[in-house]
């Protein structure tokens, strides 16, 4: 009788394929807090990662999910033994680099920004994939796509078919993979249910206060790489994102300290 | 002698963006250069089509090249009203584009002969002349003044308004272009008599028969009576002919050599030499023209119908090969590469038009499958119909490859990430259009939505060396480069999303007033919700100079709802009217 292993069939089991992944270097994304939510402690190159904006539905704009994400973008561009690029696929045409260019740093240490603007839906799908198995890539920005509503507000725009996106982000984790850049996709909170292939997916909700170049937001771990659902249990931590420089912020402690600093000195020490 | 064809575009940076943008032939349009300080400078410009009752010359404005931007649209509201400078159009000076279509145009008049040049022009002036050599090529014109005649015409019907002049040296061949009228009023008795074309109003074409550029006087020495300035001469000596009476080429040509060269700068002698034809003057060629091409012909045409992909992607790839290895071979790479489909007239005639694959790229590449990638991109979204007959390839533009030495052992190389980047570069450019990927930069200017530019990626010299791209820049450029510290200062209060226009947002009831006199809102509408303001930065006050057109002064307000969500929200000091202007997503 011949039996046959799963190795020569050129499929690998869930130990091998962890033992693989784990190979890959990780990289700490800047702010202590959010490493901790990251399942390999860190950012893996060559992941995906997704952050959820703003809790209710259309309460996304102004979350600041965006800022963090290109911070740890610049950040990913700059821990490598040179600067790496950033890409940004930027559907709407809304993305406005002065508040990422100061970021970047400068001289022969500054990451290199790269903005695509795709007019169609099946070219940002496309743009994405090449962006994501390019080997100087360090990471790969995507905004969702929003558009002013006829009332003058702004709304999430209609994303294409849920399915295809499922698809297509199936291919971007094997094209990350292959590369070693890491995939951030910024969408709304209502796409929580969607299936994702990403490794870790983080709802970003603000928290109010703060001051001028200070911004606190909440982070909850919402899912894992192969799960869709929310889970109740899953810890939350604060980060100050320092708007200024695009890193973590200190925690000023001005008169009593709040709940927010309490829980944010609590996560650094843990 | 040798006989050579001038053609003049006119005000060709402007005679450019018309052809490329017909819907500005209604509109006046400026080309300006950005001096320093924000200072624009008028290089050219046009009104192709002024309302019909306005455009007789007592009315026309005067507006010199040079003139800043603000004095021209004064002359131009003081003939034609206010509303003429709302409707013109300011474009930014852009030399390496005017000089690329002049050369794509100087390509197109090898028609009239295999030798054709570009003006050489003096000083920083930009080309506006073609020169051709047509020595013993007008016979196929059925002569010279069927010759100019043809190409002033043909030009027209592109769309190009030119002047044509034949004469035995370049420089009188120049002369004789930019100054038509005077050359065709002297030599209309030579003219051909047979030619039934009505003379138009203005000459837009001249023949000067040959030897009549030497001659001082009499009735063949058409060129004798031209200015001073077709000699093409800077201001300065010019100015030092006036000075001893002489404004004409004529009366330079009764001075002997001897004393010229004593009394005047050297250039005035070198320029009458070359004037004569004393001294030889070459025609430079249009960068580009020994770039290798290449082409195939079926010996039966390929119907579209069938499977001709891989019998193209194979020819292509081939004829990719036969241009790339020469310039390989010279240390150069593929810029811009043109690919024609040529097409069989069958059944219907429109279907004879070749179709045409223009791929350019960031940096230039001698590696022959991302050619073909790139190739093969663009065919992916061409629809083919018809029976293709041949296919051609062409280098449009090429540029300098950084070779490197090939490592016995794969090890990973620094400079392999660049190399990667750049061809997602072409790739993203190919697919999405070159215009939809670019590399921003900050840039000096106080309103927030031309705080940025965006550059063409790779324009930058390389990654670290900064230090070395600032060296070659003028010292105005470094100076305001150096005022880039202001936005970088701004860093942090700039949204991360910024709609293309600003958001009006309605006022709720009375209830978005400010508390404060120029406070920030209290509370206001976007969309279905509502947001109460939990706190406010601000204001910083945004104001633009006069001289930038339509002023623009806001009060600008980083607002937090109490949900903890941020806004950029602005008033404008006009009417007191808010808007919103970012999202700090």
């Amino acid at each position: 009788m011949v039996t046959i292993g799963w190795e020569a069939t050129g499929v690998l089991d869930g130990g091998q394929l962890a033992a693989r992944e784990a190979v890959r270097e990780v990289v700490a994304s800047g702010f202590r807090s959010l490493d901790a939510l990251l399942p390999a402690g860190g950012v893996r190159r060559g992941s995906l990662i997704e952050w959820l904006a703003g809790g209710a539905a259309g309460g996304m704009a102004g979350a600041g999910a965006m800022s963090l994400a290109g911070a740890v973008a610049c950040r990913l561009a700059r821990a490598g033994d040179e600067p790496g690029t950033i890409v940004v696929i930027d559907r709407t045409g809304w993305f406005h680099p002065p508040a990422v260019l100061p970021w970047l740093g400068c001289g022969a240490e500054a990451a290199r920004l790269i903005v695509a603007r795709p007019a169609h839906d099946d070219d940002e799908i496309w743009a994405i994939d090449q962006a994501l198995r390019c080997a100087g890539v360090a990471a790969v920005l995507v905004w969702p796509r929003v558009a002013a509503s006829p009332g003058g507000g702004l709304v999430a725009g209609r994303r294409c078919a849920a399915q295809s996106w499922t698809i297509a982000m199936r291919r971007w984790q094997l094209a990350a993979r292959s590369s070693g850049a890491v995939g951030l996709f910024v969408r709304p909170a209502t796409s929580q249910g969607e299936p994702s292939f990403a490794e870790a997916r983080i709802a970003v909700t603000p928290s109010p206060g703060g001051t001028l170049l200070e911004r606190r937001l909440r982070l909850t771990r919402v899912g894992g790489s192969w799960a869709g659902g929310p889970d109740a249990d899953e810890p939350a931590v604060d980060v100050v994102l320092d708007m200024a420089r695009g890193t973590a912020g200190a925690v000023r402690h001005r008169g009593a300290a709040g709940a927010f600093e309490q829980r944010e000195a609590a996560c650094r020490a843990s | 002698m040798s006989r050579i064809l001038t053609i003049w575009l006119p005000r060709w940076p402007v005679q450019r963006r018309l052809v490329e943008r017909p819907e500005l032939r209604r509109v006046p349009v400026f080309v300006c250069r950005r001096e320093r300080r924000g200072l624009m400078t008028v290089i050219s410009w046009a009104w192709a089509e002024p309302p019909s009752d306005r455009g007789r010359d007592n009315r026309r404005p005067r507006i010199a090249p040079g003139m800043p931007l603000a004095e021209a649209m004064a002359v131009l509201a003081m003939t034609h009203g206010s509303r003429a400078c709302h409707a013109a159009v300011v474009e930014h000076d852009d030399p390496a584009a005017d000089r690329a279509a002049l050369e794509r145009l100087a390509r197109w008049c090898r028609r009239f002969s295999p030798t054709v040049g570009l003006e050489q022009p003096s000083g920083d002036a930009a080309a506006e002349c073609i020169q051709i050599d047509v020595t013993g090529t007008a016979g196929f014109f059925d002569g010279e003044w069927p010759l100019v005649r043809t190409a002033a015409w043909t030009l027209t019907a592109r769309g190009l308004h030119a002047r044509t002049a034949i004469a035995d040296t370049p420089a009188a061949s120049w002369a004789a272009a930019h100054y038509t009228d005077l050359v065709g009023a002297r030599n209309a008795a030579t003219e051909d008599r047979r030619s039934a074309w009505p003379r138009p109003r203005r000459q837009r074409f001249a023949v000067v028969p040959p030897g009549a550029q030497r001659l001082a006087s009499g009735d063949e020495a058409v060129l004798a009576g031209l200015p001073a300035e077709a000699l093409r001469l800077d201001a300065a000596t010019l100015g030092l002919l006036r000075e001893v009476g002489i404004d004409s080429i004529g009366g330079l040509l009764r001075l002997s050599a001897k004393s010229i060269a004593t009394r005047f700068p050297p250039l005035v002698a070198r320029r009458l030499a070359e004037f004569s034809g004393a001294r030889a003057e070459p025609l430079a060629a249009p960068h580009g023209a020994e770039l290798p091409q290449a082409a195939h012909a079926f010996d039966f045409p390929l119907a579209a119908r069938d499977a001709i992909r891989p019998a193209l992607d194979a020819v292509i790839e081939r004829l990719v090969v036969a241009c790339v290895v020469p310039l390989a071979a010279r240390g150069d790479g593929v810029l811009a590469l043109q690919v024609r489909l040529e097409r069989t007239a069958g059944l219907l005639a429109l279907a004879a038009t070749p179709i045409v694959i223009d791929v350019g790229l960031f940096r230039a590449s001698a590696t022959v499958r991302h050619l073909v990638d790139l190739v093969r991109l663009r065919l992916d979204r061409v629809q083919i119909s018809g029976e293709i007959a041949a296919v051609a390839v062409e280098v449009v533009a090429v540029g300098p490859v950084d070779c490197r030495q090939r490592s016995l052992f794969a090890t990973e190389r620094r400079d392999d990430g660049a190399a990667a980047v750049g061809g997602l570069l072409d790739r993203l450019a190919g697919r999405l259009g070159r215009a939809a990927v670019f590399e921003p930069r900050l840039v000096a200017d106080a309103q927030p939505e031309h705080a940025w530019i965006a550059t063409p990626p790779g324009s930058r010299p390389a990654v670290g060396s900064v230090a070395g791209g600032r060296e070659r820049l003028p010292r105005d450029r470094v100076r305001r480069e150096g005022a880039v510290a202001s936005p970088q200062a701004a860093a942090g209060r700039r949204p991360i999303w910024m709609p293309p226009k600003p958001v009006p947002l309605e006022p709720l009831r009375a209830a978005l007033v400010a508390v404060a006199p120029d406070g920030p809102p209290v509370r206001f509408r976007l969309g279905d919700d509502v947001h109460d303001v939990a706190q406010a930065h601000g204001p910083e006050r945004i104001e633009t100079a006069w001289w930038r057109g339509a002023t623009v002064r806001r009060d600008y307000f980083i607002v937090e709802t109490r949900s903890g969500a941020r806004f950029w929200v602005f008033r404008r000091l006009r009417d007191g009217a808010w808007f919103l202007h970012g999202v700090f997503a």
